[in-house]
């Protein structure tokens, strides 16, 4: 419809001016919150890539830092094996000269069985109580146990068999290792 | 805009009609929301001059415009510099001999145009400038829209719309328009047809000179004096009354409505321009509250059916502000 | 009228923005802040990890260093090749019948084979033993001489059985 006015109207807001700047101020400020969370959204994000990074870095890290762990203590352990082993050896050393220092001239042994934890000795002797006398206490003394046999060999020679134990928590090492 | 249509709905719309005369201002405002009226409010204001509002008035408007958003501040435009054309063509602007340059012109229902001059159409921009201003709607225009809401009628029919201080007059065949005028009739004018207003004052002889004469606050004045009087010479004259062929108590304002009325008519039957018949009909819209003797008048004058109604012209006004912006 | 209309619009305005306000600040911005400052403490926290894992890492290295200067001598001796032949040559000088069998071979947990050899000697006295162990102790390769030992007189000879591990890498 063509305007039958002198004029054409003004145009009209649809809103007062309290209602629309209301409006408007709350539509910046609600614009101003979103701004601020995408804002910081976009800060975290930044945090998370870092993060992804660091996180992939540390276990790369972590691996290598196992490995290196499991290569020193590998290294540690054989380490004290060769140490161990000299040692060991020494110990033996000793205990068998410690064993043959035990024996009386009286006494000669045809059979040596050396245990960790136990000795066998078979031999002969000039009597029982040289035996008893001169071998039986020093076994005595060093095993928890000993028992012996007597017996007579063919030539008529008094044969003796001792078997000496030690307890379980000593060993024959260790009383070794002590002197 | 759907979205914006269907918001516009639920607001409320304020329209304000404007009429300013020489002393004072009208205003009516009604709001209406969801086709709803809700509040309707008149007001009448003192000015100084047509130049100007008064800072009550403007004050007021603001008020209003301040309350509510969606308002529209019509005006109607009763300044004289305003007509028709039976037509919507430039070429008969030449023809009626108005400048078409100096002018706004509205073409109605593509068969006729109602304009107004440019001077008033800035004259009314100025003074509302302070409040603003929405539509400016001619008389000429209120009176078609009245005319339509009744059924056609044939024959030549009259149309007058009165006003305070003015008549707007138009003049169809059916559905077209022969001639239409727009008088102010707060003033003497010099182009009255003297043979005419002697037949009417044959009566009394100060009559006489009284209309031909005098300014309008005098003879208005005078006038009151005479009412007094009337009395007095209704008695003394009984004789020659019943000789009278027209009983007339008209005085001031009113005979000058007859008188300005007459000469509109003469005016249509006796230019070529307008093509003319008799007039077999006369409604009045009557928005001032005429005087019944106008309306015996004009029916012993015209020899014709007069009918009258009455209108207010601040809602006429404000219906034409709802037609604009509903329609648009 | 007017003006109580005025208020109550004003109120509700105020009502609206806060509770725009809210929904916002909680909806958003709240989240928003708890998780920057989560992800910013997990990195620190990453960070600090970080820290701690290359301190360990150069801790490691130099005790890596110190054990493998420490244990050089015994580290290279698990590299060197086990030869039966020089090993019976050298228990030659003690012995009179040398002969190894080897048993089985072992995995130990330090990374460690081990060649379990039984060793089949015989010598005049057990003073050779002792020798014999002692030479074994200054070979190059690491080798333990294990229980059960037996010794046994025959004819002229004493007769020595004893198991034998050799270490290797």
């Amino acid at each position: 419809m063509r305007s039958r006015s002198f004029i054409q109207p003004r145009k009209k807001r649809l809103l007062d001016r309290m209602s629309s700047l209301w409006l408007g101020f709350i539509v910046l400020v609600a614009v101003g919150l979103i701004v601020f969370g995408i804002l910081i959204h976009y800060k975290s994000s930044f945090y998370i890539k870092m993060l992804d990074n660091l996180h992939r870095q540390n276990s790369s890290e972590m691996k290598k830092v196992k490995h290196l762990q499991k290569e020193v203590t590998l290294m540690r352990m054989q380490g004290q094996l060769a140490q161990e082993v000299t040692k060991a050896n020494e110990v033996l050393k000793e205990s068998i000269q410690n064993m043959f220092d035990l024996i009386p001239d009286q006494i000669t042994l045809t059979k040596v069985v050396m245990e960790k934890k136990s000795l066998y000795l078979k031999g002969y002797t000039d009597s029982k109580n040289s035996y008893t006398l001169l071998l039986e206490p020093p076994l005595k003394s060093i095993f928890t146990q000993t028992k012996v046999k007597f017996s007579k060999d063919t030539k008529g020679r008094t044969v003796f068999e001792s078997y000496s134990t030690i307890a379980d928590q000593v060993s024959l090492e260790d009383i070794n290792e002590s002197r | 805009m759907g979205l914006l249509k269907a918001i516009k709905k639920h607001l409320t719309i304020q329209y304000v009609g404007v009429i300013v005369h020489e002393e004072s201002c009208l205003i009516k405002t009604k709001r209406v929301k969801k086709g709803k009226t809700v509040h309707e409010e008149e007001k009448q204001f003192a000015i100084v001059s047509k130049e100007k509002l008064s800072g009550e008035v403007i004050a007021y408007l603001s008020q209003l415009q301040e309350e509510i958003e969606q308002t529209y501040i019509a005006l109607f435009l009763n300044s004289h510099g305003q007509g028709v054309v039976p037509s919507c063509s430039k070429s008969a602007y030449q023809k009626f001999h108005i400048e078409y340059d100096h002018v706004k012109d509205i073409c109605v229902d593509q068969k006729y145009s109602i304009y107004a001059s440019n001077i008033d159409i800035k004259w009314a921009e100025k003074i509302f400038a302070k409040t603003g201003l929405d539509f400016i709607f001619s008389p000429f225009l209120m009176l078609d829209n009245l005319r339509k809401k009744e059924s056609r009628r044939d024959g030549i029919v009259l149309y007058m719309l009165t006003s305070y201080n003015s008549i707007t007059i138009m003049i169809f065949e059916k559905e077209r328009l022969l001639y239409g005028t727009f008088i102010n009739i707060a003033k003497e004018e010099d182009l009255l047809n003297t043979d005419f207003t002697e037949e009417i004052t044959e009566e009394d002889d100060s009559f006489d000179e009284i209309d031909l004469d005098m300014e309008l606050e005098e003879s208005d004045v005078i006038a009151d004096i005479l009412e007094d009087v009337k009395v007095e010479a209704d008695v003394k004259s009984s004789a020659q009354e019943e000789d009278a062929t027209i009983k007339l108590k008209l005085f001031g304002q009113d005979l000058r409505l007859v008188k300005y009325f007459d000469a509109s008519l003469r005016e249509f039957y006796e230019n070529d321009l307008y093509k003319s018949d008799f007039v077999t009909y006369v409604k009045i819209y009557d928005g001032t509250g005429l005087n019944e003797d106008i309306v015996t008048y004009l029916k012993e004058q015209l020899l014709v059916d007069v009918a009258i109604r009455k209108i207010n012209i601040e809602d006429e006004l404000i219906a034409l502000a709802v037609q604009e912006t509903e329609g648009a | 009228m007017r003006a109580d209309n005025k208020t109550l619009k004003f109120l509700i305005f105020i009502l609206v923005f806060l509770a725009v306000v809210m929904a916002f600040v909680f909806l958003f911005v709240i989240p928003s802040i708890k998780e920057f400052k989560h992800k910013k403490a997990e990195y620190y926290q990453q960070l600090k990890a970080q820290k701690e894992l290359s301190a360990k890492e150069k801790e490691l290295q130099q005790e890596l260093q110190k054990l493998q200067k420490k244990y050089a001598k015994s580290l290279e001796s698990y590299k060197v090749p086990f030869e039966e032949k020089k090993f019976l040559h050298v228990a030659k000088r003690y012995f009179q019948n040398v002969k190894l069998t080897q048993k089985s071979v072992k995995k130990t947990e330090s990374g460690l084979q081990i060649y379990e050899f039984t060793a089949d000697f015989s010598a005049q006295t057990p003073v050779k033993f002792y020798q014999f162990i002692e030479a074994v102790n200054h070979m190059k390769n690491v080798v333990k001489i294990n229980f059960p030992i037996k010794l046994e007189a025959r004819n002229s000879n004493i007769s020595l059985t004893f198991n034998m591990s050799v270490y290797k890498l």
